[in-house]
């Protein structure tokens, strides 16, 4: 089931909400629990039902091992740990990767290892991980409390189940476990509703208004078409700021959703695309995934600790695994690659220069500049993200930087076709560089766990974050009001998250 | 606060439901793609511009009763008058083509028709290209296809939704209530409430450009060009096959056309190595219509039209950069106008005046004669019209 579907706002969402606040006036938390359990597993299963026997076993499977890991004088504590793990990765390999590995394996060798089509569970990169991280702290002594119901909602809850955010065990099992929480009150549901709102509108309205544009650069750059450089970066822009409002719209429905169940989420996206170099961008973009692959790769990688040859190996293992788990294939592994060189030589320049190029709180122009280069490095990089291969990135990278050979005059119905594509681009770079994000609009009520805004009186953006921010106002509620009614009449069709294939 | 929470929910969600119901009621009322069918919507019938949507064309589909049905592409929708006395001398006629259908989606809408108790059409016109061999579009891509009857696997809770509150049907029913204010009937809706057809706009009379005529010329990359087999073969000839044999079931007299493409495209296809496959196409349909002539001998026997050619109006002088006239014949490449549409009509139905220098329907006993004669015919047209195979070879002009 989608969050931008009918059947889910007008139907699913509201029973579930309805019946929940029946069960949290019950004295025993229990029913109210099972009942979201439920309610996530119809959500799972409600698109392909085949699936859900998978996720079940998932679940079932770890919860066991899990438990056993948690009681320290269990014997092989460390050996049950290796084999749930490597279960879990055969599990995620064959269901993602053994195609491409298989692919691969037969552009190399010459072989013909054919194996078959193989469906791909919603949500198995999420949920899988999720649960691998649980599995490593209950060995490490990390899990204080592991009951079947509150594992169950930690893994399955459906706001975050299928596209994030990577909920860690310590986020919500305190907030299952507090007898104060489940009381559905308006604080909760006016918060959740228009967190909810604001990423629908930018789901439905800004990322899938500019997908179009770029969708046809892409696919003409697939088909073998002419390209242009600025065709080329039309495409490539449009891209970035589709994934954006796609994934963080996604972002603050899901956090929404868990508010509206009084059950906070951490938070996903702060402001990416105003990162003032490629570190910085990392703690904006999907934080949740960044920490778990600090947390769990580049950490027991040896981090930082062994010198700094072996420090910025680490940085490239861990973005080039982080490259694979958005993606089965050698485009996403050149993705990654290409963010860790970019952390290499962020770090290098501030190891070899001792200071930043840019960061906050230095002179404005250098704010802008460092804004600017990041975001050029990154769209480049996402070309690789979108392409179907490599080729297609090439050709797309080449007439982006105007390589020899990629210049073509252009047709005027191509033309036709982008018209509006510049002026989209510019109403949404003027959105994700100048206006606050969704948790600084919200900063007032604590939108996400452990984030609270307080904007500065001093520069222009906490001066605008300030008169923009959200409160309970009767014009708030038309303004956002008509904000969902205009994302509901916007479905005019069937549009997936773009992180649903992760 | 609380107080003011509460107030802030209730606001935010009288809002939502005053707003959302608002658009409903009156999306509802002018009812833009005709599929609700009450006495206010029907005040409105002739100033909707989209019943030529899949939405309102599979409605009509599923509602109506006629006599005549042109099925197809937009060629069809755009090229053959519903009011030729060849059509309404069997009854009432439809045009229920849609633009870029396929062979699934038609016989999706020929389900429609046939599951509607007392539907008994007497004719079917259906127009498929050649090309067909070489498609490997599906369906289920199509804009529209999803939200439509024709699609199989529908929603119908989203049907209505979508139908009621998306922002296309606000759209179209602002305009259409526009339109009524201003008295300004549709070309297009108005034409069809009289005659239950569909007419091109007034405005594509006056296309002329070049860019417009090539702008439908297969590009060397598209998947027109692909010259892998085609899976999709298979799976279409079987659809047909079932669709000859449901209408012989019926008693429907099946017509089948080959469309009258401009030679410009047809030769495109040649240079693109596609001229094998459109023989073969050819070939499937013949055989097919054999096979399934043969097993009901009382119905009428399905016929097979070829008007595709290197001889006649197909090879009209194309708009150049520097023409002023619109084309007789052609609105591009790919459409042609009603004109045409008539004369086909005439040689099908017996009603042409004169023998036309193309046009010729398919038999098993003459096809392999009539490909022959395409192949000549193609020769002297390469020698005699040299512009053409120029543009051909080319393909679409690329001007930035």
């Amino acid at each position: 089931m989608l969050f931008n579907s009918y059947i889910f706002i007008l139907g699913f969402l509201p029973v579930c909400l309805l019946v929940a606040s029946g069960l949290a006036r019950l004295p025993n938390r229990g029913p109210y629990l099972w009942w979201l359990v439920i309610s996530s597993v119809i959500f799972y299963s409600w698109q392909d039902i085949r699936l859900t026997s998978l996720f079940l076993v998932s679940i079932a499977f770890n919860y066991v091992v899990a438990a056993r890991l948690v009681r320290p004088e269990s014997g092989y504590r460390f050996q049950i740990l290796t084999l749930a793990v490597i279960a879990n990765l055969l599990f995620i390999g064959y269901f993602k990767y053994l195609g491409f590995f298989a692919s691969s394996a037969n552009l190399a060798l010459g072989t013909h290892w054919d194996v078959g089509k193989i469906v791909l569970p919603l949500g198995i990169s999420f949920y899988t991980f999720q649960q691998i991280a649980y599995l490593v702290d209950a060995w490490r002594g990390e899990v204080t409390e592991h009951k079947l119901v509150n594992y169950c909602l930690f893994v399955a809850f459906f706001p975050q189940l299928i596209a994030g955010p990577i909920v860690h065990h310590r986020d919500v099992l305190a907030q299952f476990s507090s007898r104060t929480r489940f009381r559905l009150n308006a604080a909760d549901i006016g918060v959740g509703m228009t967190m909810f709102t604001i990423g629908l509108f930018k789901k439905v309205v800004l990322a899938d208004g500019i997908a179009p544009f770029a969708s046809i650069v892409f696919g003409l750059a697939r088909d073998g078409g002419e390209l242009n450089g600025s065709v080329a970066w039309i495409g490539a822009v449009a891209y970035s700021l589709q994934l954006y409002f796609d994934f963080s719209g996604y972002s603050d429905m899901a956090l929404g959703l868990g508010r509206l169940f009084s059950i906070r989420l951490p938070i996903n996206f702060d402001s990416p695309y105003k990162a003032v170099n490629i570190v910085d961008f990392w703690r904006r973009w999907h934080i949740t995934l960044s920490d778990f692959l600090r947390d769990y790769l580049y950490i027991p990688l040896g981090g930082n600790r062994h010198g700094t040859a072996r420090r910025y190996a680490n940085l490239m293992a861990t973005m080039l695994l982080g490259g694979l788990w958005h993606g089965a294939g050698w485009t996403f592994v050149i993705w990654g690659g290409l963010h860790g060189l970019f952390l290499v030589m962020n770090h290098g320049w501030d190891s070899i220069f001792k200071t930043r190029l840019c960061s906050t709180g230095v002179a404005n122009w250098r704010v802008w500049f460092g804004r600017v280069v990041t975001f050029v490095a990154v769209t480049s990089a996402w070309v690789f993200f979108r392409a179907e291969n490599t080729t297609v990135a090439l050709k797309l990278l080449g007439a982006m930087y105007g390589f020899p050979g990629t210049s073509a005059e252009i047709s005027d119905a191509l033309w036709n076709k982008l018209r509006d594509a510049p002026g989209c681009i510019a109403a949404c770079m003027v959105i994700v560089w100048l206006l606050p994000n969704t948790q600084q609009l919200m900063g007032r009520v604590r939108p996400a766990l452990r984030y609270r805004y307080r904007p500065d009186s001093v520069s222009w953006e906490g001066r605008l974050a300030r008169l923009l921010q959200w409160r309970p106002a009767s014009a708030a509620a038309v303004w956002y009001g008509g904000m969902f009614v205009v994302a509901l009449c916007s479905f005019s069709r069937v549009s997936e998250f773009i992180y649903f294939n992760f | 606060m609380r107080r003011r929470l509460r107030a802030y929910c209730r606001t935010l969600f009288l809002t939502i439901g005053a707003m959302a119901a608002s658009v409903a009621l009156l999306n509802w009322l002018v009812d833009p793609y005709d599929m609700y069918c009450h006495s206010v919507s029907g005040h409105f019938r002739s100033y909707k511009r989209r019943l030529i949507h899949r939405v309102s064309k599979a409605e009509i589909a599923r509602r109506g009763l006629y006599d005549v049905l042109l099925i197809g592409d937009s060629r069809i929708a755009a090229g053959y008058d519903a009011d030729h006395p060849a059509l309404t001398r069997f009854g009432s006629v439809y045009n229920l083509s849609v633009a870029a259908s396929s062979i699934y989606e038609c016989s999706r809408m020929l389900d429609l028709v046939f599951e509607k108790p007392g539907s008994k059409p007497g004719l079917i016109v259906w127009g498929i290209s050649p090309e067909f061999v070489v498609r490997d579009r599906s369906p289920r891509t199509e804009f529209d296809f999803d939200a439509s009857l024709l699609n199989p696997r529908l929603n119908y809770g989203e049907y209505h939704l979508r139908n009621l509150l998306t922002l296309d049907a606000t759209r179209h029913t602002l305009w259409t209530i526009r339109d009524r204010l201003m008295s300004q009937p549709d070309v297009i809706a108005s034409t069809q409430t009289s005659s239950g057809g569909f007419t091109s706009p007034a405005a594509a009379s006056e296309l002329v450009s070049h860019e417009t005529f090539v702008h439908v010329l297969p590009a060397r990359h598209s998947y027109l060009a692909e010259h892998e087999p085609m899976p999709a073969v298979a799976e279409a000839e079987q659809l047909l096959r079932n669709c000859f044999n449901r209408c012989r079931e019926r008693g429907a007299e099946l017509k089948i056309v080959i469309p009258p493409v401009h030679a410009v495209y047809l030769e495109r296809l040649h240079q693109l190595g596609l001229g094998e496959r459109i023989e073969f196409g050819k070939r499937t349909l013949v055989s097919l219509a054999t096979e399934c002539n043969s097993t009901t001998a009382s119905a009428p026997p399905i016929e097979i039209w070829d008007f595709s050619s290197f001889r006649g109006p197909p090879t009209e002088a194309y708009a150049t950069t520097t023409t002023t006239a619109p084309m007789h014949w052609y609105q591009d490449a790919l459409h042609f106008r009603e004109a045409l549409g008539n004369l086909t009509l005439d040689q099908m139905f017996g009603m042409a005046n004169e023998v036309p220098e193309f046009g010729t329907r398919l038999t098993e006993s003459n096809v392999e004669v009539h490909l022959i004669s395409q192949r000549t015919a193609r020769n002297v047209y390469q020698r005699k019209h040299t512009d053409h195979v120029q543009l051909a070879i080319e393909g679409p002009v690329t001007r930035r």
